[in-house]
């Protein structure tokens, strides 16, 4: 190991940011004085994730830019790898966070009656695990760093312990979570049990070994991918998805919908692309199949919805399974479509869908409920919110000029290439559902005429964070050349193993 | 030695395992499971699987069987329900799934030959043997050292969290 620092905990040093966040706020929220508590933690919060995102974008450039690979230090072993593909993911997952934080000081203020100090530091942690998990190669890492994960978001889930609604939502997602995370033990037991090896690259090494597919092997994979399921939100494994999304803080289920989506299809990547591309017949094939349900039972489920989280819920089922059609289809040499559309599926899915989550937040700050029925008239008592939900629902519609767009072309593009050309289909005549219901909402926000008019004071932070939002979504969709370029770094992920 | 602290051990053990279903108090029944895992604990230090012996004793015997007792504690003992159990439909089922077990264990120490460990003395002090302290040690503070340093962030997640989420004024 060389003495130098920078290059001991460099690769890491997102990650030791964000710990040290992570315990620094906890600690100040113990002894800072009660009426400054809410803005020095915040503020604190919102630098220190912005430190983070800016570690990420040191280390991408030092990778990018040093013609050698990146060396891990030997302390990390195989645990880890941090390769361009994962610091991608890494500086979405923080300025999801980001986009979180600045949504939430109102919500939390109007909804919360305990435990407000401790809510950024454990947003940070959940950052911390999201970040960990994109770069995880070890199941043991993988499984450490999920349960870190999930622990955060059952927690924040039932944040509102008042609220009956969010208490329930947090124990079934807890429970549902804890199974799931069963099933997934059981798969990577199993595959420890037939390639004595926990780190994927060895894993490779003794499936290519053992020659023709074991059944055992196979039985370890369905495991795993039903446990990261579950993560996901991806049919058939989604039904806490609808239960917590309804009723827990919605800043919360902004983060929850974005943040786990990322990392869990980072892991998924990793997972096959690295341990198990001897078998990419049989997991291709698998993982079509779970993208195919998604998308049918995500967007039919979504229609008759009448609690606009719900719809969203049902409606982020079907965009994770718009983005595991990228992952079953096959990975090209020139002008990779299928990295570079998920990941910039992913960027433009933390935009539009906390976007969304942002302005159901201010909608619920100036005191009407989530559903449907209360939006009406949104267009008249605030043209602000009604615009920007209106750009945001497109987006997830897929409809120009917005960037739903580009990342669903690159990722049907893809599928074709491979030949899963009825999976494309599918996907397009789901996208062509999704409209119906995403309009059904602007439909009541501009043609219907608001029962009680309502005003809306919302504070400079969240229109902050919805104007972010609204720029990225129309930003990249006008303009996407820079983001499908970057994207393309996500390559070498197949390459370089 | 090892054969009559084993017998000690093995008898032990599966007198309180009888003890523990025919005890009419669920507290007793628990109470002498512990002894029941306690005993198998030194059955697996005399396989030398020293760290399987330890999770047993911290794990089973202390950690789960607290959880044992706390359900128990929170359950009226005083007044029993005395409802007929709805359940005899297991009983017969019950007889077959364990008289087959007794069945596959006793072909199977019918066949098997016994293990290396048991008739060469205790090789546990051999550092390389997988299951022995310094082997797991070893692991987890080289290999594993990341993953093992996460789960602290991991732990004190779950206290925060608990904290947070239980405690009714903050």
């Amino acid at each position: 190991m060389s003495g130098d620092f920078g290059s001991v905990i460099g690769p890491v040093a997102p990650e030791i940011i964000l710990c040290v966040l992570g315990l620094l706020l906890l600690v100040a929220g113990m002894f800072l004085p009660a009426h400054r508590k809410a803005t020095i933690i915040f503020w604190t919060c919102l630098v220190g994730l912005g430190t983070a995102l800016c570690s990420c974008v040191m280390v991408l450039a030092a990778i990018a830019l040093s013609p050698e690979p990146l060396q891990m230090p030997n302390w990390l072993g195989a645990t880890l790898r941090v390769d361009e593909f994962a610091l991608v993911l890494k500086i979405l997952i923080n300025l999801a966070t980001i986009l979180t934080i600045l949504i939430s000081p109102e919500y939390i203020q109007h909804r919360l009656t305990a435990g407000r100090s401790e809510y950024f530091p454990l947003v940070v942690f959940a950052a911390l695990g999201m970040t960990l998990l994109v770069s995880a190669t070890d199941l043991i890492t993988i499984y450490v760093a999920m349960e870190l994960t999930s622990l955060v978001s059952y927690v924040l889930v039932g944040y509102m312990k008042r609220d009956p609604k969010s208490t329930e939502a947090g124990m079934k997602y807890f429970l549902v979570g804890a199974a799931s995370s069963a099933i997934m033990l059981y798969g990577m037991s199993l595959t420890y049990g037939m390639t004595g090896a926990t780190d994927l690259a060895s894993i490779r090494r003794a499936i290519a070994e053992l020659g023709s597919p074991e059944p055992m092997v196979l039985v370890g994979l369905i495991l795993m991918v039903a446990g990261f399921g579950f993560k996901l939100a991806a049919a058939p494994f989604h039904m806490w998805a609808p239960e917590a999304y309804e009723g827990g803080p919605t800043p919360i289920v902004a983060l929850i919908s974005v943040g786990p989506k990322m990392a869990g299809i980072a892991v998924l990547l990793h997972v096959l692309e690295i341990g198990f591309p001897e078998i990419r017949d049989h997991w291709s094939a698998l993982i079509a199949a779970i993208a195919a349900i998604s998308m049918v039972l995500g967007n039919l489920t979504a229609i008759p919805q009448k609690n606009i989280k719900r719809m969203l819920a049902y409606s982020s089922i079907g965009q994770i399974g718009y983005i595991l059609i990228g992952v079953a289809s096959l990975p090209q040499s020139m002008n990779d479509w299928r990295t570079s559309g998920i990941i910039v599926y992913l960027l433009v899915y933390a935009f539009m869908n906390i976007g969304a989550f942002a302005v159901v937040t201010a909608v619920s700050n100036a005191g009407l409920s989530d559903d449907i029925e209360d939006y009406r008239g949104l267009a008249q008592s605030s043209p602000l919110l009604a615009v920007a939900l209106l750009v945001f629902l497109a987006s997830l519609a897929g409809l120009p000029p917005t960037a739903g767009l580009w990342g669903k072309a690159l990722i049907f593009g893809a599928a074709i290439y491979s030949g899963f050309t009825w999976l494309a289909v599918v996907g397009v005549a789901c996208s062509v559902v999704s409209v119906f219901y995403y309009f059904n909402v602007v439909r009541v926000m501009f043609f219907l005429k608001a029962t009680t008019p309502h005003t809306f004071r919302n504070t400079h932070l969240l229109t902050a964070g919805i104007i972010i939002a609204i720029t990225g979504t129309l930003f990249i969709g006008v303009y996407p050349e820079p983001f499908i370029a970057m994207a393309r770094v996500g390559q070498d992920i197949v390459a370089a193993r | 030695m090892d054969y009559f602290l084993f017998s000690v051990a093995a008898i032990i053990a599966v007198v309180s395992a009888v003890l523990v279903i025919v005890q009419r108090n669920p507290m007793h029944s628990a109470l002498y499971l512990i002894i029941t895992l306690l005993c198998i604990a030194v059955l697996y230090l005399q396989l030398s699987a020293q760290f399987v012996a330890a999770v047993q004793v911290i794990v089973y015997a202390g950690a789960i069987m607290v959880l044992f007792l706390f359900v128990l504690m929170l359950l009226d003992q005083e007044n029993p329900i005395d409802t007929p159990s709805t359940l005899r439909y297991q009983n017969p089922v019950a007889a077959v799934m364990g008289l087959l077990l007794l069945v596959e264990l006793l072909f199977l120490s019918a066949r098997a030959q016994p293990p290396a460990v048991l008739t060469s003395g205790a090789p546990g002090s051999s550092p390389g043997f997988p299951g022995s302290v310094e082997s797991v040690a070893e692991s987890m503070f080289t290999r594993y050292l990341f993953p093992f340093e996460l789960t602290s962030v991991l732990l004190l997640i779950g206290m925060v969290g608990v904290i947070v989420l239980a405690k009714r004024k903050l």
